[in-house]
């Protein structure tokens, strides 16, 4: 019962994912510099990790970079957020063991999400369009670190809501299994 | 008490955030735009054209394309060049009036114009002068005889020039006069340039020949372009920067080109009516709207002299300029005085 | 909600991007002047304007003597007869040139960032 639900809980989030990540490629908002962008499917693989864990959180982030590939089918595209994609799952999964023992809160996971999005993406990029690695590690980086802290926060904030959200729904408490003493506090 | 502190958590957060946010938006340029620039040698001076574009324009075609149109202006305006139009001009002196290209036309038509408002100091048929003198050989020599001057003198008078609107011809009545329209067609194709380059929607960039330069637009970061003007005597040194936003400014000086004689110094700019450099000022510095007015109210105010210079400066509708005297002495005009900064 | 790792955190990624920014923009500043040297339109070469260096350029009718000395630079020597480029003496600033009509050459400072002034007219 529980595994069904969650199934199809995690085809939800999958959807949801890829809905947003085709929507933002779709406006095509960068913000000051080639390669920031707001993340915004990072809030369904965050709020994916806060509710199933880091297992699901990464399945999740891949399958959406897949499915938007096969939509937009840009293998340039596919590769840059494929990378970021597992990356920033990656350090949210190793972030949220120190979230679950209290030591940060969801705004910070995200924030580390977002660095390590940005971070992987511009030496993805470097490979393929060949900028100079100087100029990618001074110029691009440390902007693309900065972008992040907003960036990171405005997302935290969406899936810590969200989280607040549908923890409230009780199939998707109940399919989440042990992990859900968060919402009585 | 709990709502309180994660108000007050926020407050934080939101003041950390634009902080960072204003770092960034310092730290990159305004506009993602491109500088794309190149200089070359041509028309007897040094050409620079710098602009700055997005990516949607190409800039390095668009810069060579510029520089095609030097060459095809110079090939048509230069008197060292055979067969330019006023080659053909000069070489049909006295015989008959030769068709040109509505562009050379419409020059004469200007310089005569500011032939007028400069009471003849500003003078196109000064050539035989400048044969004389031997400037634009670039070799050094003895200052003619006075009466050689005085040989020459009748042959410079721009008054005689008979301009034919119908037939677009030029004609020039004895055959010892020349044009020469240096101090004039360096302004001419710097506007042509830069009204190319804006017609292409370039917003910011400049045109610089050897000092005429016309500002397209401002800086990137949307302040005007700083023009320094160089110390006519201690050369390494400005003497003054102009702020300049879509204008153009020019200066002459009488160190551009000259030579020394027997410990005195003989420059190129000529005084029309005695055939002498002219002598009262050091340098003059013209902002215009365009390039052409200031290239050639720069050479005729600095034949007037500051008294009259000024004049004409402050007459002009639009016209700003600097004067420096032969004691250093800066004299500006009026809507000058408070953009000018005096180094 | 946020404890102190939190900041700590935050803190440190802020510090680490905004130190790599200060330091490339003090990098700029400081060696980005060169001397760039053309013949007859043509690329010569580029040169730190804090090194100390005389060039022999070869132009077109000859010799360019380019001295670069503290931060400074003079054509000491040219095969031309008006000698301008001599004349115009030492150049620092970026966007300054010394050209050499006759023999086609020209020294030009440049610098990678924003300048007090951006053209000289003379």
């Amino acid at each position: 019962m529980h595994k069904t639900t969650k199934l199809v809980y995690l085809a939800l989030l999958v959807t949801f994912a890829v809905v947003i990540h085709t929507i933002e490629s779709a406006l095509g908002i960068t913000l000051l510099v080639p390669g920031a962008k707001l993340g915004l499917a990072n809030i369904i693989t965050l709020l994916t990790i806060l509710l199933y864990g880091f297992k699901s959180g990464m399945v999740v982030a891949v399958m959406r970079c897949f499915i938007s590939f096969l939509i937009v089918g840009n293998p340039f595209t596919f590769s840059l957020s494929l990378s970021g994609a597992v990356f920033s799952t990656l350090i949210m999964g190793l972030a949220f063991i120190f979230y679950k023992k209290g030591f940060i809160n969801v705004l910070t996971i995200s924030i580390l999400g977002a660095a390590a999005h940005n971070t992987a993406q511009v030496i993805v990029a470097s490979f393929v369009v060949q900028i100079p690695y100087y100029t990618l590690l001074s110029f691009y980086l440390p902007v693309l670190l900065l972008i992040a802290l907003p960036t990171g926060v405005f997302t935290g904030l969406a899936a810590m809501y969200l989280h607040r959200l549908v923890g409230k729904n009780m199939a998707i408490s109940r399919s989440m299994g042990g992990v859900k003493k968060e919402f009585t506090k | 008490m709990a709502r309180r502190k994660i108000f007050f958590e926020i407050f934080i957060a939101i003041i950390i955030l634009s902080i960072i946010g204003v770092a960034v938006y310092n730290y990159i340029d305004r506009d993602n735009l491109e500088r794309y620039s190149r200089t070359e040698l041509i028309l007897d001076t040094i050409f620079e054209v710098t602009i700055f574009v997005d990516e949607e324009i190409e800039g390095d075609p668009l810069v060579r394309e510029a520089f095609d149109k030097v060459r095809a202006l110079e090939k048509v305006m230069s008197r060292f060049v055979t067969n330019s139009d006023v080659d053909k001009i000069n070489q049909q002196a006295g015989k008959e009036p030769v068709e040109v290209d509505p562009r050379t036309f419409y020059v004469i038509e200007k310089s005569l114009y500011f032939g007028e408002a400069s009471q003849g100091k500003f003078d196109v048929t000064i050539a035989p002068l400048l044969n004389l003198w031997g400037f634009g050989t670039g070799e050094e020599r003895e200052p003619p005889e006075g009466e050689e001057i005085e040989e020459v003198l009748p042959l410079v008078d721009y008054q005689e020039i008979e301009l034919d609107e119908e037939n677009m011809s030029v004609f020039l009545p004895r055959e010892e006069m020349a044009l020469d329209l240096g101090g004039i067609a360096k302004g001419y194709i710097v506007d042509e340039i830069a009204e190319f380059l804006e017609g292409e929607g370039v917003e910011h960039g400049t045109v610089n020949a050897g000092g005429d330069i016309r500002a397209l637009g401002t800086r990137l970061d949307g302040n005007p372009w700083r023009i320094g003007i160089t110390h006519p005597r201690d050369r390494e040194n400005i003497i003054a920067v102009i702020p300049v936003t879509q204008e153009a400014i020019v200066t002459s000086g009488d160190y551009e080109r000259y030579f020394n004689h027997e410990g005195e110094r003989y420059h190129h700019i000529l005084d029309p009516d005695t055939g002498q450099p002219a002598g009262e000022v050091l340098s003059v510095t013209v902002v215009a709207p365009d390039c052409i007015t200031a290239d050639s109210l720069s050479t005729a105010v600095f034949v007037l002299g500051v008294e009259e210079g000024m004049a004409l400066l402050e007459s002009m509708s639009q016209v700003e300029g600097m004067i420096v005297d032969l004691q250093e002495e800066k004299h500006v005009t009026r809507g000058l005085k408070d953009l000018i900064e005096i180094r | 909600m946020f404890s102190r790792y939190d900041f700590l955190i935050w803190i440190s990624i802020a510090i680490l991007a905004l130190g790599v920014m200060f330091f490339n923009q003090q990098m700029s500043a400081y060696s980005g002047e060169e001397v760039q040297v053309s013949v007859n339109n043509e690329k010569y070469g580029v040169f730190p304007l804090q090194e100390d260096n005389v060039l022999e350029v070869e132009g077109v009718n000859g010799i360019t003597r380019v001295e670069i000395s503290d931060g400074r630079v003079r054509v000491t020597h040219s095969a031309c007869p008006d000698k301008i480029c001599i004349y115009t003496s030492w150049i620092h600033r970026p966007n300054q040139t010394i050209v050499c009509l006759p023999n086609r050459v020209v020294v030009k400072i440049t610098s990678e960032s924003q300048q007090d002034i951006d053209l000289y007219t003379n």
